[in-house]
């Protein structure tokens, strides 16, 4: 017996209604209640040894703002202490950072520099807001050594075409201070010379160390896809007083883009408080929302939010030499 | 120990038990009692001699033994789900007796009496039992029936996630509950993430909730008990039955293989999940991929009557699930072939077994030794690997990483029951059982053919043994007609590493009858717990492991106090009210931003809890109209050095607000149905409602602009939680079987409740994956 065309076609529309209806109420935002909020200073500033102190002062924004950047807190009473003395209130700065034309205001210190070993402890004070502080230590340097290089070459076979591939193996040798536990965070960048703001030109080393950890590790880790170009490791595990090590590039990238280049090496030894933060924004920016514990952001600002902490930066380079193997 | 053991069984047979044998047993009156039908024992069956007031209760082996005095007639035994019985006293005494007892739907009156368990004569507080029966007309996800999720239907427990099996009892995580199947531990209790449990209904006979300080035979967990009893097999004659559902198909037989000796139960279950998924995956969205995931159990009991007084018992339960995913191609190049594979696949799975051995010793001694056996296991392992062949060359892209991880315990035990008088039930007994953790074993294989990635290893957790011992003494004691106080005392050692943990565990309850229909009782317990489960998410997922205490990582403890008030409204209804007050130290949680790849000891740390409720239950055990009311009002907080900033907070599974009810009717002989409505607070999870914006440019690190800002853990109370479910069972009777046919619904109103929660762009979003979920299975019986 035929059926008639028009109970097909409510039939089937009755079935997808149902469908529809029950997929589309599998996801449901909400309003977060915000009542309550009231902002609280947040302060971010790394301090390094035989540099000036620059603080950014800003307040917290609601979560739901739409604004990526909440605006600098010009009316603030920022006062620098070093090993418990008054050192200097820091002054309001504004001032371009070439090329991109980014516009920094900062607070910035006259006078006082970093010094190695010293304790430095803001105040920061603003109207319609709670006082906070932080403090932090300038940790020792730790040497870091370009010692020489050499390439891997291979033909890797890209849907059916040759393609050469070209890396370059650096060889670096760092200090180790043995009797102190050190926090680092290595990075590493390609830069030409007439363009020494290019941050855009960031290498991507490759680390894969039994001490020191693997750049990779994060590709790889629970935390889900990460895009890691750079290394927080401790010495914990390193047992001599010097300690060598291979940064791997891929180069080719930066063959193409012509000119003078140079790789800087950076090796910045961490205060604590410094370490905590880079480990905790890390695993933060890596989060698995679903199924994981919220990841919380370090901060040693008591009574705000953000990070005052000292660093010890530590830097080599070479001209990226040219390949004649090709 | 070892040397111990044989100088404890002398002092137990000459102190203990030689005093009560040589005792006249000629007004002492012991026994079984049984399902009329199948021959199952039954536990937990009350029997009162009206003329005395004296009770007894039956055994996890249905063995019963009560004084008489001159005046007793006549016994009275009632147990939930069964006619209420008489049992006139015989004689001659001194004859263990057989009481049979007929199951609730097995008669034909129209007013029958049914028992109910009796709260008013035995101590009954912080104790939840719910019949098989009753479970059956439970609606419940897929229809498939569960043990579990019918207890979270009971006041101060509560479900974890949506849908998840897991149990919160009394502001406690689910690792500190112990679930014991024939006595055994069982380490997952849960199949499919935790929506469904591992027991299979079918093969189960009883089960006992003690949510309280439990009695101190129990020990091991700080939270609750949940003691689970397979079926026997039937005595009299071979039966069967058979049941499938959307998900899953069930089969059971039972019978005896000796008569009146030996008796057998097997009993499977598998799901089919993947037979629905290949032609989704094949025909619907057409995709090489091929997924597949099942769960399996099979329950396996022989009991065999030695004579009168000997009995063994052999129980087996094995279950596991298994998730695969692969996915092939291979593509034809001008250079060569290219061949790309990829695997994902993960199992888990439990294997208990117990022998055990009763003996009676008289009509007032009972004893039962067990041998056990539990091990639980994880595997995952993901596998990638790309292969390029062309002319003399093989070049070999590979990832794979494999996790294992598990726990495997051997144990002995030994448990006396004496019953010297009516005034007091003694029970006294140990055991000593070594645990072997696997707390994780990672397997990497990393192959890049341009050589930059180059890794095979195999990073092993320390294996770590450990012994575990425990005695007990506890004695029930009458005091008067009015008064029952039962006196614990357990003591447990842990042997670990080269450290001992030892804990004395003293459990006290006293009970006041005001009357026939009203007592008050009040508790007092310390447990403590020799292992944890660190769990990182708010599902129960198998990833969830248990470590063992250590040297640097403590046992976990709890002291309770309870008070109960209950009263009986008429024949049929009771009320109960009570009320607790729990601590908890060094409970174990992962650190603040611990990373899950280092050792665990390394990034967990050790804290304080406190939980206080009020429980009040209405329940209707019998009748054709069934069900209860309950209500918990709740706290339960936490105090961490090193979390959310040394300030307490919420647990995660704080509900302020707890609301179950649960109505079951009987229509008429064909047909029954089941309506529960369960309405909670909110979870408390960790939200920000503040951000920061980040300025510069900090040293070259691709974060993201801004960030957000935690103030306190716990801060943010989720929407609640309610749905609606009822089932409809259509039974139709031959003459050699029944077929029942179930339907059910799932979350009727399609209230949208969340399996978990994303938050993004200061929305918080909340996922569901079963807004409604109707069900239906058939069950054929063979009588």
């Amino acid at each position: 017996m035929m059926v008639p065309m028009k109970t097909h076609f409510l039939k089937f529309t009755f079935a997808f209604g149902m469908v529809v209806l029950c997929l589309s109420c599998t996801t449901k935002t909400y309003d977060i209640e915000l009542e309550g909020f009231e902002p609280r200073l947040v302060l971010q500033c790394f301090f390094n040894e035989g540099e000036p102190f620059v603080v950014y002062v800003t307040s917290t924004m609601r979560i739901d703002s739409e604004e990526f950047y909440s605006d600098t807190i010009e009316n603030a009473e920022v006062n620098l202490y070093k090993d418990g003395i008054f050192q200097e209130s820091l002054v309001w700065n504004e001032y371009y950072l070439d090329p991109h034309r980014i516009r920094n205001r900062v607070y910035c210190s006259d006078s006082a520099m970093g010094e190695s070993g010293s304790t430095y402890r803001l105040e920061v004070s603003a109207p319609g807001f709670d006082p906070v502080f932080a403090e932090s230590t300038i940790p020792e340097k730790t040497w870091l050594k370009y010692l020489y290089h050499d390439y891997d070459t291979t033909i890797q076979d890209i849907a059916g075409v040759e393609d050469f591939q070209l890396y370059l193996n650096t060889y670096l040798k760092m200090q180790n201070p043995e009797d102190i536990r050190n926090f680092y965070f290595f990075v590493s960048r390609i830069n030409t010379w007439r363009d020494p703001y290019d941050l855009l030109e960031l290498s991507d080393p490759r680390i894969n160390d039994p001490i020191l950890g693997n750049t990779l590790d994060l590709y790889n880790s629970p935390f889900g896809w990460g895009d890691p170009d750079y290394l927080l490791f401790t010495n914990e595990f390193i047992q001599s007083d010097e300690y060598e090590f291979i940064a791997k590039f891929w180069v080719d990238n930066a063959y193409s883009l012509g000119g003078d280049r140079r790789i800087y090496f950076n090796l910045a030894t961490l205060s604590s408080e410094a370490y905590e933060y880079m480990t905790s924004r890390t695993i933060q920016r890596n989060l698995d929302q679903r199924f994981s514990e919220p990841a919380w952001v370090y901060s040693n600002v008591e009574g705000g939010a953000g990070i005052f902490a000292g660093v010890n930066i530590a830097t080599d380079s070479l001209i990226l030499p040219i390949y004649y193997g090709r | 120990m070892m040397k111990l053991r044989p100088i404890l069984v002398f002092l137990f047979q000459t102190v203990l038990i030689h005093p009560l044998l040589s005792q006249p047993a000629n007004n002492t009156l012991s026994g079984y009692i049984e399902d009329s039908t199948s021959g199952e024992r039954l536990i937990g069956a009350t029997l009162y001699d009206p003329s005395t007031g004296n009770n007894a209760v039956s055994n996890e082996y249905g063995f019963f033994s009560i004084r008489l005095e001159g005046e007793s007639k006549k016994l009275e035994i009632s147990y939930l789900g069964y006619e209420a019985a008489e049992y006139p006293i015989p004689e001659k005494k001194t004859e263990s007796v057989i009481i049979k007892l007929v199951p609730e739907q097995q008669s034909l009156d129209e007013v029958v009496v049914t028992a109910q368990h009796d709260p008013i004569k035995s101590h009954s507080i912080g104790i939840n039992r719910i019949s098989m029966q009753s479970i059956r007309k439970i609606p419940v996800i897929a229809g498939e029936k569960d043990l579990l999720k019918a207890y979270q239907l009971m006041p101060g427990v509560q479900g974890g996630m949506e849908g998840t099996a897991g149990m919160v009892v009394r502001g406690s995580s689910p690792g500190e509950n112990l679930i014991l199947l024939d006595g055994v531990p069982v380490y997952n209790a849960n199949h499919l993430f935790g929506f469904f449990s591992v027991f299979n209904t079918d093969a189960i006979n009883s089960s006992t909730l003690m949510k309280g300080a439990p009695p101190a035979r129990y020990g091991g967990r700080t939270s609750s008990v949940l003691d689970i009893r397979m079926k026997e097999g039937n005595t009299q004659k071979i039966k069967g039955s058979f049941s499938a559902g959307l998900i899953s198909a069930r089969l059971l037989v039972e019978g005896p293989l000796i008569k009146d000796k030996t008796t057998f139960l097997i009993s499977a279950r598998r799901t089919y999940l993947e037979l629905l998924g290949y032609p989704y995956f094949k025909w619907v969205i057409k995709d090489d991929a091929m997924w597949a995931y099942n769960f399996q159990d099979i329950n396996v009991k022989i009991n065999h009557r030695i004579n009168a007084n000997n009995r063994i018992y052999f129980s087996l339960y094995t279950g596991n699930d298994a998730y695969q995913y692969t996915f092939s191609e291979d593509t034809e190049t001008e250079a060569g072939t290219e061949h790309y594979e990829e695997k994902d696949a993960f199992s888990w799975g439990n294997l208990t077994g117990t022998l055990r051995w009763n003996h009676q010793f008289g009509p007032r001694v009972f004893s039962n030794t067990t041998l056990l056996y539990t091990r639980y296991t994880f595997e995952t392992n993901t596998f990638r690997e790309d292969i390029t062949t062309t002319v003399g060359d093989v070049k070999t892209n590979r990832y794979s990483m494999g996790f294992n991880s598990g726990i495997e315990d051997y144990g002995v035990s030994y448990d006396l029951d004496l019953f010297p008088n009516n005034m007091h039930r003694i029970r006294v007994g140990g055991t000593a059982v070594r645990h072997q953790f696997k707390p994780g074993v990672n397997i990497y294989d990393f192959r890049d053919f341009s050589g930059l990635l180059d890794v095979d290893s195999v990073n092993t957790g320390r294996t770590l043994t450990n012994f575990e011992f425990a005695a007990y003494l506890e004695d029930a004691i009458k005091l008067g007609s009015r008064f029952d106080l039962y006196l614990g005392l357990r003591y447990a050692a842990f042997l670990t590493e080269d450290t001992l943990y030892q804990s004395p565990e003293p459990r006290i309850n006293l009970q006041f009858r005001f009357s026939e229909n009203s007592s008050l009782e009040g508790s007092w317990g310390i447990c403590s717990q020799n292992l944890h489960l660190l769990a990182n998410s708010s599902v129960g997922f198998p990833t969830d492991q248990w470590v063992p205490v250590t040297k640097a990582v403590k046992p976990s403890g709890s002291i309770q106090y309870s008070l109960a008030y209950k009263q009986k409204l008429g024949p049929l209804i009771n009320v109960s009210v009570e009320c607790y007050y729990k601590q908890m130290t060094n409970l174990l949680e992962y650190k603040e931003n611990a990373n899950l790849k280092e050792y665990w000891e390394d990034i967990v740390v050790q804290g304080q809890g406190q939980a206080k409720g009020l429980e009040i239950m209405l329940q209707k055990e019998q009748g054709k109209s069934t069900g209860w009311i309950a209500y918990t009002l709740s706290k339960s907080d936490r105090l961490f050095d090193e979390l959310n900033y040394g300030n307490s907070f919420p647990y995660k599974y704080d509900r302020r607000h707890d609301l179950k009810i649960v109505f079951m009717q009987e229509i008429n002989e064909r047909l029954e149905a089941g309506v529960t409505w369960i309405f909670t607070t909110g979870n408390a999870v960790t939200l920000p409602i503040e951000k920061v914006s980040v300025l510069n440019q900090e040293y070259y690190l691709y974060y993201p602009p801004d960030y957000p800002y935690y103030e306190s853990k716990n801060n943010y109370r989720l929407p609640n939680y309610h749905r609606l479910d009822f089932v409809i069972n259509y039974t139709i009777q031959r003459k050699k079987t029944d077929h029942v046919f179930s339907f059910g619904l799932y979350n009727t109103y399609m209230h949208h409740n969340a399996l978990y929660y994303t938050f993004y762009n200061g929305k918080l979003r909340s996922h569901s994956i079963i807004p409604i979920f109707p069900s239906f299975s058939y069950t054929i019986s063979f009588k």
